[in-house]
């Protein structure tokens, strides 16, 4: 499950080479000067591959999907990449190919030419509607803050129809579609989605029912246990800048890797994230097994994960002082994605009922006195 | 009361069907075998007389199971390093007790590595047969954590060593026949150099054994004093200050045995049994949502923990050397240990103020409620022997900013 085959090793390595050439601090701060996101950037992830990797073999991938998501994903955490992989290719391009009939869009956002984003959560319960009207289905509601939206060319988007989940695919041109653009603390593009009575032909219906769920089921999964090890790239990142400052900060006349103190504390920070490593692979691991231990273990990651993020990212701002809460270091970078990657794809709560309820951790939540003995 | 799902399929593990069947063995085998009284013990956290110990051992050593990581050759089952994982979880989860361990666990590997083949001959086969129980005298008032400090003497006098010195904490010494005891051979080199690896007789006349008793108000640990201990050269394992070695020899032959993944699994199942029997019993404490929360992050911990010995498995196969990931699954494996023993003390309410000794028999507590802050009291330990937390976050630190 760790370790990689030759083929896989070379593309971390080809991937690591890039990013080093393009992607260092000063480099991404240029690219959030201009836009949400470099154009270059996306053609070259095209070019190299990394697009096509995240799918399976017979939608254009190399082999094993989850092994380069987490190639890919470790290093964008670690370089803080803000170019849409995680929304475009890994959530969206995944759930499209997995349900067949879209080849030739695959193929578009294989190449590097389509951006998409998964409009699914709203605040409280599930709102957004499809009635039926004298001139066919009508899509009416609002996504709020929907990651990717501002660059998305489309958008899959869930709603109920019929008391059942529908998931659809509608192009960000549509008429009715309002789209206004934002941008996350950690530079990342949102937008606030709104659509008004937007026209739905039979060929915008993606699924329903309880395919419609299993469907988002499995790409929410496959974007949470892809951001626990985004995660863990970025917190790898930090760790080894608080080494690296520990180690060449002087104060009262000896580095700062002297005090003990700070000795456990960067003992801890690793602690934190080895094993926040360990269950992050581990649910990567799972994506291809069946539905209940995939749940436990995605969930499991999401809430340890970004409980270790948490602390390492503090850890990392308060150990680095002042020049941890300036914006000209990345060690800040990291925390606000840390953070904010924590929000996303599902709050501490749901996966907390989510693990609490499967059956692997025996059903606590649904905890009942034995009836026997 | 069992609640264990029947599912024989590890939550970490990708088992093989070779693997699935050897668990559903190893569970089959225990469920079948352990006398139901000293099963029930166990799973209440009681104490276990040495009788009891040695007739499970029988059986143990009768299906060849009894030394895990003991070579064929010896009398071990041969198993790999993730057989040893699973049956180590399903020995817990079944409420099996485990004693000997330094026999077991420490001397026997280390004999198999290091002893010649007289002392293979001598010391294996008891160990097997329950015969000879060993301690382990390493700590001492002057060395804790910083073992190397040690100054227990053993001087050359011809074919012998004269012992001298006192050996602190040592636990099951009342109990043993032998002790592997840690002594300085020389004091001319660094100081980890000049420690050697000495098999002694406990009933040697010129050692003294005292008890001491802990905050869990049992007599496990003693000091054990050595006046002139005389014991042949032949009791040496391995060459002079070659200890140290063998200490490290250990660690990486025993990665995982820090994390107490097998104790913590228990403790959760404990947890949830209680917690059932409360609700039965319309205990308003165990409806809080909040104590099922607390067990679900503990629940998740162990399964984190679980994820990172897999990984250490890994390393381990494709012969990488230990490295500070053993520290981790010890501070974290520790904590883990000492923080599901306090929920279970919590969820036992009024039952956990009783101290055990004072209660009769026909008491009306339950065994299961009896020994809830015994466990509590008696894991502080953890968290000091084998290398204090703090130490091993010294190790962790070293080896972090070294590079």
């Amino acid at each position: 499950m760790f370790v990689l085959n030759d083929e896989e090793r070379a593309f971390a390595d080809s991937v690591s080479r890039y990013l080093d050439d393009h992607y260092d601090f000063g480099q991404r701060a240029a690219i959030l000067e201009t836009g949400p996101y470099s154009e270059e950037h996306w053609r070259a992830f095209a070019e190299l591959g990394w697009i096509a990797s995240v799918f399976d073999e017979h939608s254009g991938g190399f082999g094993n999907a989850a092994a380069y998501v987490g190639i890919l994903m470790e290093q964008f955490g670690r370089r803080l990449v803000v170019e849409p992989l995680l929304s475009t290719a890994i959530i969206c391009g995944r759930l499209v190919a997995s349900v067949g009939g879209r080849e030739e869009l695959v193929d578009r956002i294989i190449d590097g030419n389509v951006q998409f984003a998964l409009a699914h959560e709203e605040q409280g319960a599930l709102a957004a509607t499809v009635k039926r009207g004298n001139d066919g289905l009508t899509l009416s509601g609002s996504k709020p803050v929907v990651t990717n939206g501002a660059a998305a060319d489309f958008l899959l988007v869930t709603a109920t129809f019929e008391g059942e989940l529908i998931l659809l695919f509608i192009s960000a041109a549509t008429e009715g579609v309002e789209i206004e653009p934002l941008r996350g603390h950690d530079g990342h593009n949102l937008a606030n989605v709104v659509l008004n009575s937007v026209a739905i032909s039979q060929s915008d219906v993606i699924a329903t029912g309880e395919q419609a769920e299993d469907t988002v089921g499995l790409a929410l999964d496959w974007g949470t246990a892809a951001l626990c090890v985004e995660a863990v790239g970025s917190m790898s990142a930090l760790l080894e800048a608080t080494r690296n400052h520990l180690k060449t900060r002087v104060q009262y006349g000896r580095p700062l890797a002297d005090f003990q103190v700070l000795q456990h504390r960067l003992a801890d920070m690793f602690i934190q994230l080895e094993t926040a490593r360990s269950i992050a692979f581990g649910a990567l691991d799972s994506l291809a097994q069946p539905p209940a231990r995939r749940q436990h273990l995605v969930s499991a990651a999401k809430i340890y994960v970004f409980r270790a993020a948490n602390f390492v990212g503090k850890q990392a701002v308060q150990l680095h002082g002042g020049m941890g809460v300036s914006e000209e270091l990345d060690v800040a970078h990291h925390f606000k994605r840390l953070t904010m990657a924590a929000l996303q794809l599902g709050h501490e709560r749901q996966h907390l009922f989510r693990f609490m309820g499967s059956p692997m951790a025996d059903g606590m939540a649904q905890l009942r006195p034995d009836k026997g003995t | 009361m069992t609640i264990r799902q029947e599912s024989s399929q590890s939550d970490v593990l990708d088992e093989s069907p070779e693997l699935i069947a050897f668990r559903q063995d190893v569970r089959e085998f225990l469920r079948r075998q352990i006398p139901t009284d000293i099963r029930e013990r166990v799973r209440a956290g009681a104490p276990i007389a040495k009788s009891d110990h040695i007739q499970w051992q029988k059986v143990l050593a009768k299906r060849g199971w009894l030394a895990p990581n003991w070579d064929k050759k010896y009398g071990g089952p041969g198993w790999d390093s993730t057989r040893r994982f699973v049956f180590d979880e399903e020995y817990h989860l079944a409420c099996a007790p485990r004693a000997n361990l330094i026999g077991l666990d420490l001397l026997g590997p280390v004999i198999i590595a290091y002893g010649t083949e007289d002392q293979k001959q001598r010391f294996l086969p008891p160990i097997l047969s329950s015969d000879e129980w060993w301690c382990q005298g390493f700590s001492e008032p002057g060395a804790g954590s910083d073992l190397a400090a040690l100054s227990t003497r053993a001087e050359r006098d011809g074919d012998h060593y004269v012992i001298s010195g006192t050996k602190l904490w040592t636990s099951y010494a009342h109990e043993a026949d032998w002790m592997i005891c840690l002594c300085r051979t020389s004091r001319e080199e660094k100081k980890q150099a000049g420690i050697s690896f000495i098999l002694v007789p406990v009933s040697d006349p010129n050692i003294t054994v005292s008890p001491i008793r802990t905050l869990a108000g049992v007599h496990t640990v003693n000091e054990v004093q050595l006046d002139d201990v005389r014991v042949p050269v032949s009791y040496l394992v391995g060459a002079e200050g070659q200890a140290w070695e063998i200490t490290r020899f250990l660690l990486g032959h025993e990665r995982l045995v820090g994390a107490g993944l097998g104790p913590s699994a228990k403790l959760v199942q404990s947890i949830r049994d209680l917690l059932r029997r409360k609700l039965r019993e319309g205990d308003e404490l165990a409806q809080d949502p909040s104590f099922r929360e607390r067990l679900a992050f503990l629940e998740l911990d162990l399964l984190v923990l679980k994820m990172t010995a897999n990984r250490v498995l890994a390393d381990e196969q494709v012969g990488r050397a230990p490295g500070p990931e053993v520290s981790i699954l010890k501070v974290k494996g520790a904590t883990l240990q000492q923080d599901l023993t306090e929920l279970l003390m919590e969820v036992g309410g009024r039952n956990a103020l009783v101290d055990p000794s004072s209660a009769a028999v026909d008491s009306g507590i339950a065994l299961e409620e009896l020994y809830l802050s015994y466990q509590y009291f008696d894991r502080r330990k953890v968290s000091i022997y084998g290398g204090a937390s703090e130490v091993q976050r010294n190790i962790i630190a070293r080896d972090l900013l070294r590079a």
